[in-house]
């Protein structure tokens, strides 16, 4: 696959993903949200309010987990464009969490929280 | 918002202290926090708390967890401290309104609450201070944990137990039985255990009938107890049978011994047995009295309360050691003090030391020569200072044994004499035994006939004997009154109670 061919399978598998959240009662406020230079958040969405930031990992290989594509430095990526996004968004009273969502040869797992 | 708390506690030293656990939910980014000068075993039990909870399917809440343990000024340790944080973060939505209530228990990744060897203590320690009423305890907990009275138990196998005894009050109480069958004795209301199996008997030992009466003497009162004599006399085989033979116990001072067994790492077997303890020689300060610098942990002493201290081989104890026991053998405590901990601990003990008479032991035998010269004998000797040997009530010369001398006495005799002559100490309303007890105490209860005072009053000038000694010969007048059953001392029990004395 080159450079364009993932791209493209980011982006199926983030419809996917999307998908899957509106089914179990998330409601989707943003999606690729890119906080100036500090970084993307693939889905933002909420759900008894508490704001989920979301991102989503995949692969179509079948040797490798892509939940290990989450690195701390990412991690923390994350973590400080969702603050920007709170403070954005002005929603800082409402609670918060970091999840993934890992997509494997179309199989979806949602692992809640992970920054605990 | 709703601010859980529930009671734990943590041990320092021998005694247990009160810590609150009480966590609150915030708003932020999710994290999980354990604040309040936490052990290392108390911040690895978020791992386990965390798994305990997923794998009961229980969701970590999205929120900011702090979990705070106060008073936070005090090192707290502890595995017990699981069970507590993890009820808090499940029930972080509920207000409980049973604050009284102490939860106690180690988690396992499944879930399963398990007993930790601090518990019995803590429990213990906590029950003495009256703060106790109610607490959660492990399942496997409850076998030991009933022998303490008057609290009420709740017993959880499993974490999702444990939630709903808190949330529903759904639980059920271990049917427990404080009372158990061991022979006993009645004596103004109280209850005495005893146990009358010898694993070694006196009967063994040929001949020394004067040191097998001197144990028996010392063995009634609880008197500190020496023995001098060539190798091979039989010294170490009476302090091996003492453990057998000594006075019977009320509940407290079991449960004091179960404690401090526990506090060993050995699991008591709640018999009415008191300890023996016989450190090695080459042992240092610190495992007999006590110490650690960050933490403070109890010694030998402190396992050897309320029964033996044996000391083999007494004069190749290091100096400071054989010093710093004058202190425990006089007030009844120690008192360890570092930079960092402070701990007292009772160590209400009977000394009983082996010696030989000289480095190469051959002094007081008949056949063999002794090959030390008058300046190692007298280093040998020194090693024991006039202070030291002024707290032992009973002293005694053992010979060697010759081929006529067989065992008489059994140890099953010498329990019912010293039986007997224990009810007679308690029946005249004395808390302590007689080699235990207080200087205003001995006036009150070491009376003696008008022509024994005599004696003791020349005695007294005779020997110069210092305050100290006066006590102990009166204290030991006692016992052998008791065992002679005299209401008061008289003068043949004054005049054995002399010959115990060390001569010099």
């Amino acid at each position: 696959m080159d450079r364009n061919q993932f791209k493209i399978f980011g982006n199926q598998s983030e419809d996917l993903a999307t998908k899957f959240l509106e089914n179990n009662g998330f409601r989707i406020m943003d999606r690729n949200f890119y906080a100036k230079k500090m970084g993307e958040i693939d889905i933002i969405a909420i759900k008894d309010e508490i704001i989920h930031f979301i991102e989503v990992k995949s692969s179509s290989n079948n040797n490798y987990e892509p939940i290990y594509n989450i690195t701390p430095l990412k991690l923390r990526k994350i973590i400080k464009s969702s603050q920007y996004y709170l403070k954005q968004k002005k929603l800082t009273n409402l609670a918060f969490c970091i999840d993934a969502l890992i997509i494997k040869n179309g199989e979806i797992d949602m692992i809640e929280n992970i920054t605990i | 918002m709703i601010i859980n708390k529930f009671k734990c506690a943590s041990l320092e030293g021998t005694n247990a202290k009160l810590i609150d656990v009480e966590a609150t939910f915030t708003k932020g980014l999710p994290g999980f926090a354990v604040v309040g000068l936490a052990s290392n075993d108390i911040q690895e039990s978020k791992e386990r708390v965390k798994s305990a909870l997923l794998t009961n399917e229980f969701v970590f809440p999205p929120l900011k967890i702090t979990v705070n343990l106060s008073p936070s000024d005090i090192k707290k340790s502890g595995t017990h401290f699981d069970l507590p944080i993890a009820l808090l973060i499940a029930l972080n939505k509920v207000e409980i309104k049973d604050n009284d209530i102490f939860i106690f228990g180690e988690l396992g990744l499944d879930g399963k609450v398990k007993s930790s060897s601090m518990l019995f203590p803590i429990i213990l320690s906590l029950k003495e201070q009256n703060l106790i009423k109610k607490a959660i305890v492990p399942k496997d907990a409850i076998s030991y944990l009933q022998h303490i009275p008057e609290i009420k138990f709740i017993a959880v196998d499993k974490l999702s137990e444990a939630i709903r005894a808190i949330s529903s009050n759904d639980y059920q109480t271990p049917t427990l039985k404080y009372d158990y069958n061991a022979l006993n004795l009645l004596i103004n209301d109280q209850k005495f255990y005893y146990n009358k199996e010898y694993e070694i008997d006196f009967i063994d030992i040929k001949g020394q009938n004067i040191a097998k009466r001197a144990a028996l003497i010392s063995a009634s009162g609880m008197h500190n107890f020496l023995m001098e004599g060539s190798p091979g006399c039989g010294k170490s085989m009476i302090a091996k049978r003492f453990k057998y033979i000594l006075p019977p116990l009320n509940k407290k001072e079991m449960l004091s011994i179960a404690k401090h067994q526990f506090l060993d790492g050995v699991t008591p077997d709640f018999l009415p047995k008191r300890p023996l303890r016989s450190p090695h020689h080459t042992a240092t300060s610190a495992s007999i009295f006590g110490g650690g610098s960050l933490n403070a942990k109890i010694g030998e002493v402190a396992l050897a309360h309320s029964g033996i201290l044996f000391f083999d081989e007494l004069p190749h104890f290091a100096k400071p050691i054989l010093e710093a026991l004058r202190e425990p053998l006089q007030d009844r405590k120690v008192n360890i003090s570092r930079v960092n901990a402070k701990i007292e601990y009772e160590a209400d003990i009977m000394f009983v030391g082996a010696m030989n008479p000289c480095p190469c032991g051959n002094l007081l035998s008949k056949v063999r020569e002794c090959r030390c010269s008058d300046l190692e004998i007298k280093r040998y000797q020194n090693k024991l200072s006039d202070p030291f040997l002024d707290r032992i009530d009973i002293f005694v010369v053992m010979q060697e044994i010759s081929v006529d001398d067989v065992g008489d006495i059994s140890s099953s005799n010498m329990h019912t004499k010293v039986i007997d002559v224990f009810s007679r100490q308690k029946e005249r309303g004395q808390d302590r035994l007689n080699g235990k007890l207080l200087e205003n105490e001995i006036d009150k209860f070491c009376i003696f006939e008008d022509d024994a005072i005599k004696i003791l009053n020349s005695a007294i000038n005779k020997f110069a004997l210092t305050h100290r000694s006066i006590a102990s010969i009166k204290k030991t007048a006692r016992t052998i009154a008791d065992i002679n059953s005299h209401q008061l001392i008289q003068k043949m029990d004054l005049l054995e109670a002399l010959s115990y004395r060390r001569r010099k």
